[in-house]
């Protein structure tokens, strides 16, 4: 530690003594510089704002929610399909089957949900039309305001 | 009291003792008191159906031989029960009210029980033995023996009798093998939708399915399975050498899910061991193996990375989308045939793969220990700069 | 830099009473020198840069100001994660999972924070004993021993109360059989239970809420008092046992050089504690579970002695007496000095040694026991 330092050179150099000293000024205003940026981005809120205690997900602007058709919304691990009936109306459903947890998927002919593993089908409703679920699906309030869509977990 | 009988008959009885009608099957109590108790839980009793709806005689005697007079029929001949059940229940009229199918009967008759009975076979099942003798409820009631919960046992009672079913030649363990099929216990665990006896066989109709009937009455529930199966070889092959459909590898009533780990073996009881059909087995087999196993990799990472903590929610989402194509897979598997499987799988893995390469990144520390070593780098240079300034001050007063 | 040309300091000099400002770090102990009124700001403090003082970076005197620097540390880190915590049964686990997850840097001040907690026990802990070896404890240091024994106890109360702000399983039970520790102790453990809002062991939601307000301002207040009471005694008669006052050409170091002292303290204590943070991270388990134990859940490693003693007596010793004996050997811990110089008069130094190896001894075999038990 105790080598010959940067900041004490020779008295027959005061040009580069005193270089050397900014040049240490600058190296030692770093730390400064990093604590700053340390601080800053650690008060920056984090870029994902969603939480598991998130109770309530913006799915965008009504129209960007085509009648009869659905939409795959990803809160956490769980997927949720929400569906736009008619203009006004909405139905959230929980996108998991009940039978095996396979993902299902959204079948526009039919306006049901189906699941691709042991052909399981579900209505608007969440009911089991067909196949082996024991139970129907989990349905999510989804609510329009001010033109924008919501989905209450 | 409703009266709800236009059959003529009845409605004589009823009119003449439509005053007391609750008094007037007191007169049976009297003698059969058990027997009023059990009927009294009856969804019968509510619907005004007292002992003489099925039993006729003249309830308002109290003389034994006169009660017992007038279209009394005891039913201690089984053989007798399923037609005096049929006087209402196929009665078109008399079940509307109640929403209620009018074809039991007739259905009934056409199978192995009926006709057993037909042919005074007093031993085979009558309505009662399944639905109850006079605490007859409905079958949605948790007490019912025809709810489809209690359904495993009330078949059991004589098919799980081994003398009864010797004399028929009928295996008296397969009542115990349902249960425990995956059926069975889908059953037990309470899955109401999961099959019992009666998806099967029938329900007044029960017959076991023909040999080429096996595949349809699994397709009903297993669609996807029947539909990859028919598409392959297997579906015309084992039609042509008219062998059962899903029952030649899953069994009939023992249905146990087959592991994939089954699938070359499995292969091997039909086919040439190094027969290419083995093969396909085989091949199938490794591939969705391959994906169970990324994907369970990929799991016990997200399990790993959820401690430190980081975020894993998306990957669990994915691993959960992944699973479903593996779950898709074992159904296409039905197909015999490398590509489709290959198809579905490699989604799977690929998903497994991408899931365990961005936690890896994540969980990576080296990131972690270069920043460290720069960070030591820039400490070590600060204490040069600040130890030599403590010499040059030292060495300043020193000189003072 | 050109001394006729106006400063920065000359012109807040102008506007500002600088000397009150500089009063109040000298009154702390930070200083040793009042900045002299009379003359230009520049020179006044270029005077006292250059004033003799104690060194306080000798070995082993650098572990007050380590400790100082560590509660700095401490509070500046504490300070940063009180922007995210939220002390609530239902958002605590799930506000600390996003600390350390999702904030940048988040799990970094958070291991430095645990870390600096760690390192501030062992440090103020080494302290007390290099003050009982050295028998700074006798008049007129009574004090000093008195302010330094508490401060730890004191630290012990902030890292307990800390420890349960994650609201994790471990967290929980862990905190759980601190207070049945604590609760035994007669009239301290019915404080606790009073301030806390316990009752029994149980640990409600009011008990996060104030360990939260005990954690973030009362003990950081209380210890910064007690470093103050304890610096302003250590100014009066310094920490030299052959001297009976403090002076300053003990080792004749300038201001100028403490501060430069200070400086290298502060980079090898923060690059320590960044290595630790780093290279031994503290995961976050699973959220508490008030309804389910956790098996096998230790009380933080200072109080498994006290514990290990509850298990062992409680056979045969009735609990409050356990408690009394406790609270009598933590109050005789704290008031050394006034007993051990008329211990040391009749038995000689010898005793005091073996009966301080004795407790030590009685400490550590405690301690296994309680690790076992536990």
């Amino acid at each position: 530690m105790n080598e010959p330092s940067t900041i004490d050179p020779p008295e027959s150099a005061p040009d580069r003594r005193r270089l050397l000293t900014w040049l240490a000024r600058g190296f030692l205003s770093l730390w400064g510089l990093g604590f700053a940026w340390l601080v800053t981005s650690f008060l920056k809120p984090p870029r994902s704002q969603r939480s598991l205690t998130q109770r309530v997900i913006e799915l965008g602007p009504l129209e960007s929610m085509p009648v009869g058709r659905a939409r795959m919304v990803r809160h956490g691990r769980d997927p949720v399909f929400v569906v736009r009936t008619d203009e006004s109306t909405f139905v959230g459903l929980s996108g998991v089957c009940t039978h095996l947890r396979c993902v299902l998927t959204w079948d526009e002919d039919v306006s049901a949900l189906a699941c691709p593993c042991h052909n399981g089908a579900f209505d608007l409703s969440g009911n089991v039309t067909k196949g082996p679920p024991p139970r129907p699906l989990t349905r999510y309030r989804v609510e329009t305001s001010l033109g924008k869509v919501y989905l209450h977990l | 009291m409703g009266v709800r009988s236009p059959s003529p008959g009845r409605l004589v009885w009823l009119l003449l003792l439509a005053p007391g009608a609750a008094a007037a099957d007191e007169a049976c109590v009297l003698c059969h008191p058990a027997e009023r108790v059990l009927a009294a839980e009856s969804i019968h009793a509510s619907e005004g159906v007292g002992c003489t709806g099925c039993h006729g005689g003249d309830p308002a005697s109290r003389d034994v031989a006169a009660a017992h007079r007038g279209g009394f029929q005891s039913l201690a001949d089984r053989t007798g029960v399923p037609k005096s059940c049929a006087a209402c229940h196929a009665d078109l009229e008399q079940m509307r009210p109640y929403n209620l199918p009018v074809d039991q009967y007739a259905m009934y008759q056409t199978s192995q029980h009926g006709l057993s009975v037909a042919g005074g076979d007093e031993r085979a099942a009558v309505c009662t033995d399944c639905h109850g003798v006079h605490d007859i409820r409905a079958p949605d009631h948790p007490r019912s023996p025809a709810n489809p919960a209690n359904l495993g046992a009330t078949c059991g009672r004589c098919h799980g009798d081994r003398s009864l079913m010797e004399r028929y030649g009928h295996d008296h363990e397969l009542v115990e093998r349902y249960e425990s099929s995956v059926h069975g216990r889908a059953v037990a665990a309470g899955n109401v939708a999961a099959p019992t006896c009666v998806n099967c066989h029938g329900v007044h109709g029960a017959t076991p399915p023909g040999v080429g009937d096996v595949g349809k009455v699994c397709g009903t529930c297993h669609v996807q399975a029947r539909v990859a199966f028919l598409a392959g070889p297997h579906g015309t092959g084992l039609a042509a050498a008219n062998l059962p459909e899903c029952e030649s590898c899953h069994s009939n009533h023992a249905i146990h899910p087959l592991d994939d780990a089954d699938l070359g073996s499995l292969c091997a009881e039909c086919h040439e061991g190094d027969s290419e059909a083995v093969q396909v087995g085989l091949k199938v087999r490794a591939l969705i193996g391959a994906a169970s196993e990324e994907l369970d990799r990929a799991e016990l990472l997200t399990l790993e990375a959820e401690k430190v903590p980081l975020d894993v929610e998306d990957h669990l989402a994915r691993l959960g989308e992944a699973r479903t194509y593996v779950t898709e897979a074992q159904t296409i598997v039905h197909a015999v045939s490398v590509e489709p499987v290959e198809e579905v799988t490699r989604r799977a893995r690929s998903i497994g793969q991408e899931i365990q390469h961005e936690l890896y990144s994540e969980l990576d520390r080296t990131n972690a220990h270069i920043g460290l070593a720069i960070f030591w780098f820039y400490v070590l240079m600060t204490l040069v700069i600040l130890f030599g300034y403590r010499r040059r001050l030292g060495r300043a007063s020193g000189r003072r | 830099m050109n001394p006729q040309r106006k400063g920065w300091l000359d012109w807040l000099s102008e506007r500002l009473v600088l000397t009150e400002i500089f009063s109040l770090l000298v009154s702390y102990g930070f200083f040793h020198a009042e900045l002299d009124s009379s003359k230009p700001p520049r020179e006044a403090l270029a005077e006292a840069m250059a004033r003799p003082m104690p060194s306080y970076s000798a070995w082993p005197r650098v572990l007050g100001l380590a400790a100082v620097v560590l509660i700095g540390v401490e509070i500046f880190t504490g300070g940063l994660l009180t922007f995210y915590y939220s002390p609530t049964p239902e958002g605590a686990h799930a506000s600390a999972a996003t600390i350390l997850s999702e904030v940048h840097f988040g799990g970094f001040v958070h291991q430095v924070h645990y870390w600096g907690a760690q390192l501030l026990l062992a440090i103020l802990a080494l302290r007390v004993l290099r003050f009982f070896l050295q028998r700074v404890y006798r008049a007129p240091r009574e004090l000093v021993w008195v302010f330094a024994s508490l401060l730890l106890l004191v630290a012990f109360h902030a890292e307990l109360t800390g420890r349960i702000l994650p609201w994790t399983g471990t967290a929980y039970w862990s905190g759980v059989r601190a207070l049945e520790v604590v609760q035994t102790i007669p009239l301290y453990g019915g404080l606790v239970s009073f301030l806390s809002g316990t009752e029994g062991a149980v640990i409600s939601e009011l008990t996060l809420l104030r360990f939260y307000i005990f954690h973030v301002v009362l003990l950081p207040i209380a210890m910064l008092t007690l470093i103050y009471l304890h610096f302003s005694s250590i100014r009066r008669v310094g920490l030299d046992p052959s001297k009976v006052r403090a002076s300053a050409s003990d080792d004749g170091v300038t201001f100028r050089q403490h501060v430069v002292n200070l400086a290298i303290l502060l980079t090898v204590l923060v690059a320590a504690l960044v290595t630790l943070g780093v290279l031994a991270p503290r995961g976050l388990p699973a959220g508490a579970e008030p309804y389910a134990t956790l098996p096998g859940v230790h009380p933080p490693w200072y109080l498994l002695a006290p514990f290990g003693f509850f298990e062992i007596t409680a056979s045969w010793l009735p609990r409050w007496l356990a408690g009394l004996v406790l609270l009598a050997a933590t109050t005789a811990f704290v008031l050394v000095p006034f007993w051990a110089r008329s211990l040391e008069r009749r038995g000689g130094r010898l005793l005091l040694m073996v009966l301080a190896g004795v407790a030590v001894a009685v400490w550590l075999a405690l301690t296994l026991y309680g690790t076992k038990v536990a």
